[in-house]
């Protein structure tokens, strides 16, 4: 699994045909963190993303027949709750003898002024601006955090290692650590693991998904498969998928899969190595078979990145369509009537965004405007979203484009309700010495 | 010389980090990578993107896999938790690219970017 609402049964069905070691499950994007901050601080249960509950309530009983261990960050802002949950199911489903690992250490959100007082200024690490300027906006802190926590779980016997913010690639190279006993200072054994982890890490990208060299040839995306990792002692892998599903392992997907969302391939950096995917080779051994080579580390930095993020305000949003005859005209007196309406009401907004959907919304300005004279523009439908600094304004955008229905000029569909307000969180990137973060690891016995 | 686009000589995949989007781009064989490294300067992609990209555009090579990686800064509204617009992650940034028109040798294999109309119909 790749994020929170991500498939759970591909990850079902390589427990139970995909003679695994260790099912290893992110479910955490950038800002999840705020999300689920934001639930813990509502409800102290909550916090985790909940469906790690429904992949272990449908797995659980083969992994632990099989031996099968689990490694996930479905902890998130609230591993030992997620933990608590965790045994009941054990307790529902019968099994007993399970030990579950909660690791923590990741959460600096109550220690910000301790931190301070030492000396770590978390200021942005893209912009340089001091962190006043968002402190008391703040809705988490939590430091992505190596795989020391997970290899010391795993060292205790743990069957199921439930953490809160640790890196991706950590789920991958603890299990590894605990496997090989490689030391923690092996920085080509790690570096290339981090390789083959970075491959796999995106769940079904790997296997076939989004696969823009063959989509049209990938058969069952509906069943796609998730990635698995064969690890050699030396790091290297072969990457293959469970048996019977669909999607397709191969050079072009894998290829396309080590290239997204990396910066320079030559300092892949991580809490636990500092990855260099520039010599990467993959070579096909088998059908859904690829071996991948060719990777290797350096040290790893000595600061930690901190994920944290900031109330940013609150996005109003519309959508209407207008029509054959004179779309791009009347679409265009359609949004001088809501501009007006809004200058009219006071409104407030940090940006604004306006796109046709269908024609300019992924790629903005280098895309012409439609053509005035163009007679055969059936419809355009238009979106108008705006960046606003509270939710009363962000409302406004909605209300002031309802009389659009009835006033505004002929041939409009789609205004639809009231779609509910996004608040946003944005992201404040930083950075803390490592010395200063300490991971600890509790075992709950079911 | 024959005029193409990027997209029939590679593939490609993009995505997001914080205000950064990445691009990657894989060439189906290895006259396409040549052709991919000589024409996609950083200079010509920056130009491409236009307003898409305010920052920069740093290129990075992977010759193992025949992939060339663009970091474009500054290109994703702020990033992808607060930008107004509708792919705030950056996902199809990759396609603008594959749009791209270049010159190639007249004998460069090129590759389909889908099925055929025959398939779809």
């Amino acid at each position: 699994m790749a994020f929170w609402g991500d498939s759970v049964l591909p990850a079902v069905q390589m427990v139970e045909r995909g003679e695994i070691d260790y099912l290893c499950c992110d479910h955490l994007a950038e800002l999840t963190m705020s999300i689920l901050s934001k639930q813990k601080s509502r409800n102290p249960e909550y916090g985790y993303t909940r469906d790690v509950l429904d992949l272990l309530r449908l797995s659980l009983r083969q992994c632990v027949a099989k031996g099968v261990k689990v490694i996930t960050d479905a902890g998130g802002a609230n591993p030992r709750a997620c933990a608590e949950r965790v045994a009941e199911l054990c307790k529902d489903l019968g099994l007993t003898g399970v030990r579950i690992a909660v690791v923590t250490g990741d959460d600096i959100s109550g220690d910000i002024d301790r931190l301070m007082e030492q000396g770590v200024s978390f200021s942005n690490l893209d912009t340089g601006e001091p962190f006043a300027s968002v402190r008391d906006r703040l809705t988490h802190a939590n430091v992505y955090t190596g795989a020391d926590g997970i290899v010391q779980a795993l060292d205790q016997g743990a069957d199921i290692v439930i953490c809160g913010r640790v890196t991706d690639i950590a789920l991958y190279l603890g299990p590894l650590r605990h496997e090989f006993g490689w030391a923690a200072d092996d920085w080509e054994r790690l570096g290339m693991a981090t390789v083959a982890a970075h491959a796999i890490e995106c769940g079904g990208q790997a296997t076939g998904g989004l696969y823009d060299g063959g989509w049209w040839k990938t058969p069952g995306l509906e069943n796609l498969g998730y990635p698995i990792a064969d690890v050699s002692e030396d790091g290297t892998a072969v990457i293959t998928k469970t048996p019977g599903s669909g999607g397709r392992v191969d050079i072009g997907t894998l290829s396309e899969q080590l290239v997204y969302e990396i910066l320079d391939p030559a300092n892949y950096l991580t809490a636990d190595v500092t990855a260099d995917f520039s010599g990467v080779q993959l070579t096909e051994v088998g059908p859904d078979q690829v071996r991948i080579t060719g990777g290797t580390g350096r040290a790893r930095p000595d600061t930690l990145k901190v994920n944290m993020g900031y109330r940013a305000g609150f996005i109003g949003e519309v959508q209407f369509t207008y029509t054959w005859p004179d779309a791009y005209a009347k679409a265009r007196r359609g949004i001088e009537f809501l501009e007006n309406r809004l200058a009219r009401a006071g409104f407030k907004a940090d940006d604004v965004q306006i796109e046709y959907l269908g024609r300019n919304s992924m790629w903005g300005d280098r895309v012409p405007e439609p053509d005035p004279a163009d007679d055969d523009l059936l419809e355009l439908v238009v979106r108008y979203a705006a960046r606003c600094p509270d939710e009363t304004e962000a409302r406004k955008v909605f209300t002031e484009s309802v009389p659009l229905y009835n006033n505004g000029p002929a041939g409009v569909g789609g205004i639809g309700t009231r779609p509910p307000l996004k608040e946003l969180f944005a992201l404040w990137p930083c950075l803390i010495p490592r010395e200063h973060v300490t991971e600890t690891v509790e075992i709950l016995e079911v | 010389m024959a005029n193409i686009r990027v997209a029939d000589i590679a593939h490609g995949r993009s995505g997001d980090k914080g205000d950064v989007c990445n691009v990657g781009l894989v060439a189906y064989d290895d006259a396409g990578y040549a052709v991919l490294k000589r024409e996609l300067t950083e200079e010509r992609v920056k130009e491409h993107f236009g307003s898409l990209v305010r920052g920069t555009v740093t290129r990075y090579e992977l010759p193992g896999i025949k992939a060339l990686n663009f970091v474009l800064t500054g290109a994703l509204d702020g990033g992808g938790t607060r930008s107004l617009r509708s792919d705030h992650l950056g996902k199809v940034m990759y396609a603008w690219l594959l749009r791209m028109e270049i010159d190639a040798p007249d004998d460069i294999p090129t590759y389909p970017t889908g099925p055929s109309p025959e398939a779809v119909a």
